[in-house]
């Protein structure tokens, strides 16, 4: 079996174990879960080829849902790291692009010589500062107390998807 | 290629994998072509791994992990004592409907009635 036929089979096997973190299900048994579809998968791909063998599984998210009848309120770490890693790349993305825009305006101002600081809506308590060297000498940019962003919003994030509180209420009930 | 309506053969689907199970310990894809083997080439895998895996919760069936030859262990599956009474009574249910239905349709019930023990 090839790389991309691995890859195809182990994609469908994750995106499976994915959802079954969703509904709940704890990490031993989808690792057994996960376990038993990679091997039924190589089997049937060795058998019938690996396109109709994951065919034949369907939608690894349905399979997973009718693995799990009853979805049970555990945390749901995996949905949580995703949801953390986007805000990430937005906010970073976000405050590159106004230190950018900061810098822009700056540099359109005149002022050279010296550092600019200043705050960009919406990003209160962050202090943008550009600074422009005469004729065309090179420009520095920074973004101070910025982390309450670049962590604050991410973690924020994982906690209301990944919800931990969860792992506390079930423990109790 | 035989063509099965999928919710009668939902509602059938345990009587065959206890069946098949009560005969010999077997895998998941082992179990399908074993399936698709006796005529049901219709049925899919994702019908049938969730069906084991519900077997299994209710104590039906039991399983454990066997090397194979090709590759990584393999997940078997066998029927408990439970799983057998219960094969027993659905043996009896679906006797019963075939002979009810074949008083009403006219048709004559091709099957026997499954041994008691």
């Amino acid at each position: 079996m090839g790389i991309i036929d691995r890859f195809r089979i182990e994609n469908a096997v994750q995106t499976y174990d994915f959802w079954l973190e969703l509904r709940g299900m704890r990490s031993r048994r989808r690792k057994e879960a996960r376990r038993e579809l990679r091997t039924n998968l190589r089997d049937a791909a060795a058998d019938v080829g690996v396109t109709q063998a994951l065919f034949n599984i369907g939608s690894p998210k349905e399979l997973a849902y009718a693995m799990t009848p009853e979805a049970t309120q555990r945390p749901r770490w995996s949905l949580g790291a995703m949801w953390a890693s986007l805000a990430f790349v937005v906010v970073v993305f976000g405050l590159m692009y106004t230190a950018s825009t900061f810098t822009s305006g700056v540099d359109a101002s005149g002022v050279v010589g010296r550092q600019v600081t200043g705050f960009v809506f919406p990003w209160f308590g962050v202090d943008f500062m550009a600074r422009i060297e005469p004729n065309r000498g090179g420009l520095a940019v920074g973004a101070g107390n910025a982390q309450w962003y670049v962590l604050g919003l991410p973690l924020l994030a994982f906690v209301l998807a990944a919800r931990p509180w969860r792992a506390f209420t079930q423990k109790a009930s | 290629m035989s063509i099965h309506d999928a919710q009668m053969l939902k509602g059938v689907l345990a009587l065959l994998l206890l069946s098949l199970l009560a005969d010999e310990d077997n895998y998941g894809y082992g179990i399908v072509t074993a399936l698709r083997e006796a005529g049901f080439t219709d049925l899919a895998e994702g019908t049938v791994y969730p069906a084991l895996t519900r077997l299994e919760a209710a104590g039906h069936l039991e399983s454990y992990l066997q090397r194979s030859a090709s590759g990584p262990a393999r997940k078997y599956y066998r029927t408990t004592a439970d799983g057998r009474a219960d094969l027993v009574a659905r043996r009896e249910s679906w006797h019963d409907l075939v002979a009810s239905v074949g008083r009403v349709s006219g048709l004559t019930p091709s099957v026997t009635h499954p041994k008691e023990n």
